[in-house]
């Protein structure tokens, strides 16, 4: 009984190497496009961030724009609420740009 | 260069050299493992070794490397078979079809070897996942039941029945080939 176990044992432990044979190419094929690296990502996060940063402080009043805002969050100004409303958007969508962008496919 | 680096690679700067070399490297275990599963099918086993590889690349950011990478790799492709076998509504009968089952008149551990083989085909698929990563990639018992997720106990009974019904089956194998002697 035990020399059959064993005889089966040896049997099963028969581990035949299975040539590739284009494998893997085909898996690679079927991989999705490759996304830009994390160290890319990070470049293109932050230049999005600089680039939309100056263009802002560019903008002629842009600068008087942005203290308005400033004041008006910190007294709780209702006047400047709106501006307030708007800046968000727009600071949303940069920054949903840059996201965008940053985990784009190339 | 051993997986963790390469692993690291794919992870961090999608290198697809380096996953190449990951696949090439696994590919004879994880397709001989899944050719067993399917009952010697060589064209779904490869079909459902591709699945897996694509789930590993997908999910390579959440491996942890506590088990080993094969291990790892093991657990998707058992869980690739199984979910491939609830998509196309496989019953065991068909699982259970020999597709290469061819008599041979030579004798020898060759033959002997293919029997066990189809053999193995009549076994219930937890058995027989069981049996090959015992005895084809020498797992422990609690790396199996990692990979196969099932309890430890539950692993030693597969084993031990698997190994039970093909003991017979090789008796009355050895017990034919006498007779025909």
């Amino acid at each position: 009984m035990n020399e059959q176990y064993e005889r089966l044992e040896s049997l099963l432990s028969r581990a035949p190497h299975i040539d590739d044979d284009g494998f893997t190419e085909a898996v690679m094929a079927r991989l999705p496009p490759s996304r830009p690296s994390l160290r890319m990502r990070t470049i293109i996060l932050l230049a999005s961030t600089v680039t939309s940063c100056s263009v802002v402080a560019a903008v002629p009043g842009a600068r008087r724009f942005l203290a308005e805002i400033s004041v008006g969050l910190v007294s709780g100004s209702a006047a400047t609420g709106s501006s307030l409303l708007v800046a968000g958007i727009v600071v949303a969508l940069v920054v949903w740009g840059a996201m965008a962008a940053a985990s784009s496919e190339t | 260069m051993e997986d963790a680096p390469l692993i690291a690679r794919v992870v961090a700067d999608d290198d697809r050299h380096a996953f190449t070399t990951l696949v090439r490297r696994h590919q004879s275990a994880i397709r001989g493992f899944l050719l067993r599963l399917c009952c010697g099918d060589g064209a779904l086993a490869d079909d459902v070794a591709q699945e897996t590889f694509l789930l590993a690349y997908q999910r390579i950011g959440s491996y942890r490397s506590e088990g080993g990478f094969d291990s790892w790799l093991f657990s998707i492709a058992y869980r690739s078979f199984a979910s491939e076998k609830r998509r196309r509504h496989w019953s065991a009968e068909e699982l259970r079809e020999e597709p290469e089952a061819v008599e041979s008149s030579t004798q020898g551990p060759e033959e002997a070897a293919a029997d066990i083989e189809r053999a193995m085909r009549q076994l219930r698929e937890p058995e027989r996942a069981c049996l090959s990563l015992c005895y084809q990639w020498g797992m422990s018992h609690q790396e199996m039941a990692n990979v196969l997720e099932y309890p430890v106990g539950t692993v030693k009974t597969h084993i031990a029945r698997g190994k039970e019904k093909l003991r017979a089956h090789l008796s009355s194998y050895d017990q034919q080939r006498e007779q025909e002697g």
